[in-house]
């Protein structure tokens, strides 16, 4: 029942560990430099260590593969879903 | 065999409702057979962070004096439920299901506490969660165990309600669901579990995991049991500025509806993708329970999960992370490896593509709209498996796995970016004996149709009335 979910999983490290062994003193692809994103990081206020960027590395290129496939698609006229009902605010003030 | 509920701790909340309404029990028994219960199997499944023995008794024998006084104030009054715990509780700690909490208190309740408060429910305990509800189990609390098979995972983040309900610890209990986290373990432990609509519940008061896609509800063993805690808990609030003035049905009125002549959507893209084949043929024996009760089947093209979950990752991923930015700088030790390299990946996520994922959520809201337009609702899997073993589940992982991740939510999460109602009802087990849930989604704030169609299809099978072999274990 839950075959296909360990088959990712174990594809998943499979992939890993075939990156890793091509190029074990970079991030696993390469497309990363680990000096940008402890920049990156430093920049939002966090201190990554060395073996924190060693950790997250592969699955930060999991996360930004994942998240830039939104990049080819159209938003059209939309503005973000965010809206502000300043209307809301007059009543009281007007009390 | 197949065992059936019939101790006073697995039927329905409304048949107790009745019986204590009636005063034919007292919310005092009900309570303390509950509190056995739990004493009996707590150990087995780690339910809950905190059981709330003593208050729950005082408040209990409060709601009977009350009713003894005729002030019966509707069916929750006296019956023992649980919140998930990170909706805080005065006086009692709220951990959010991390270290980082674990000794929290707050002055106030969450909204949802309120109301259930408010309606005379026994607040029994704090349920069990996944560390701030972000896909994995903290090791200071560790994992919740499914009453089905203690082996196994309960799915999360409302993990310890899905498991206290499932096993009669309590007659209900409320979640929060951001990615799948009410559907997906309520399908994993067999209960009903519903994600109103985004704006239908409060979360003022419910430590967030991403603002925008954060949605607070009902999780019971019944449809009809869930409609009764969803009117508790719904209606606008002051303190949640993106809570809904619409009004709130009874929704216990509504069950009864006529579903025959029901029009339900079937998306090739939300029914084959990625599922195992045992599950999927109890879903397709569903869709065709559903035509024999008379409703139509009809094609649907709404946008596919591969594009919608990872617009929600980008939502929520950044949102998690300007919450717990502070924490993670501060004290970034605190959190477990799992939830941490996540909080640094939202960081981590451009600004311009949270920004576009905000834009495409607008779009895809009007082409879920048009796409349900000729039906009335959409019908799918919750999950595309079964209950995983904990040793081998995404929740026990010290890696962040944002691929499975995705893969995990994969039916459930464009639900929470579109804020859409959606619900998880059994609809059948597999041959290991564990239970499959399927999801019925209706349009924005239409929860009236999503329970109706949910109470017709419960009404017509049992496999609601199936008991756990965990409980079967005690009655042996």
């Amino acid at each position: 029942m839950v075959g296909w979910f360990i088959k990712r999983k174990h594809e998943r490290e499979s992939m890993n560990a075939h990156d890793n062994s091509a190029e074990p003193a970079r991030s696993t692809s390469g497309r990363l430099p680990t000096d940008a994103v402890r920049s990156l990081a430093r920049m939002v206020g966090l201190e990554l260590s060395e073996e924190r960027i060693s950790a997250l590395m592969p699955q930060l290129e999991s996360h930004m593969a994942l998240i830039h496939a939104i990049d080819g698609l159209n938003a059209g006229g939309a503005e973000p879903a965010v809206e502000l009902h300043l209307s809301r605010t007059k009543e009281p003030l007007n009390g | 065999m197949v065992s059936v509920r019939n101790d006073v701790c697995d039927r329905p909340l409304v048949d107790i409702a009745s019986n204590i309404r009636r005063r034919e029990l007292s919310s005092a028994e009900i309570t303390d057979s509950v509190l056995s219960r739990i004493e009996a199997l707590e150990s087995q499944l780690n339910a809950f962070i905190t059981v709330l023995a003593e208050p729950a008794r005082r408040q209990a024998n409060e709601a009977d004096r009350e009713i003894a006084a005729g002030g019966y104030r509707g069916p929750l009054h006296g019956i023992p439920v649980s919140v998930k715990d990170l909706f805080w509780t005065a006086g009692v700690r709220t951990t959010g299901g991390s270290r980082l909490l674990r000794h929290w208190i707050p002055n106030t309740s969450a909204t949802v506490v309120n109301r259930l408060r408010q309606a005379g429910a026994v607040l029994i305990g704090k349920a069990n969660m996944y560390e701030f509800a972000y896909g994995s189990v903290h090791t200071d609390v560790g994992p919740a165990r499914n009453p089905w098979d203690p082996l196994r995972s309960t799915g999360g983040s409302s993990s310890g309600s899905a498991a206290a309900v499932a096993a009669g610890m309590g007659y209900g209990s409320v979640g929060s669901d951001t990615g799948g986290s009410i559907r997906i373990p309520a399908a994993f432990c067999g209960i009903v579990g519903m994600k109103p609509t985004y704006g239908r519940v409060s979360r003022h008061g419910a430590i967030p995991l991403s603002w925008s896609c954060d949605h607070m509800g009902p999780m019971t063993r019944t449809v009809a049991d869930c409609a009764a805690l969803l009117k508790v808990i719904a209606g606008t609030d002051p303190l949640d500025s993106t809570s809904s003035e619409l009004p709130v049905s009874d929704y216990s009125l509504e069950l009864e509806r006529d579903v025959s002549a029901l029009r339900i959507g079937i998306a090739p893209s939300y029914l084959r993708e990625n599922i195992a084949p045992s599950a999927l043929s109890v879903i397709e024996n569903a869709i065709q329970h559903f035509q024999g009760l008379g409703a139509s089947i009809q094609a649907v093209d709404p946008p596919s999960p591969s594009d919608l979950v990872p617009v929600l990752l980008a939502i929520m991923s950044a949102e998690a992370a300007a919450y717990h930015l502070p924490a993670l700088r501060a004290e970034s030790d605190m959190f477990s490896d799992a939830v941490r390299e996540r909080l640094e990946l939202g960081a981590l996520t451009p600004a311009t593509t949270y920004i576009h994922a905000q834009r495409l959520r607008k779009q895809v809201m009007e082409q879920m709209r048009d796409a349900m337009s000729r039906v009335d609702i959409l019908l799918m899997p919750t999950s595309p498996m079964t209950a995983p073993l904990i040793d081998e589940d995404l929740s026990t992982s010290e890696d962040a796995h944002p691929e499975l991740l995705a893969a995990r939510i994969n039916y459930t999460g464009p639900f929470d970016l579109t804020g859409f109602p959606a619900l998880s009802i059994p609809c059948g087990f597999v041959e290991s004996g564990l239970p499959v849930g399927m999801q019925l989604v209706a349009k924005p704030y239409e929860e009236e149709i999503l329970l109706s169609a949910a109470w017709a299809y419960e009404q017509s099978n049992s496999w609601h009335q199936r008991l756990p072999p965990t409980i079967q274990s005690l009655q042996a």
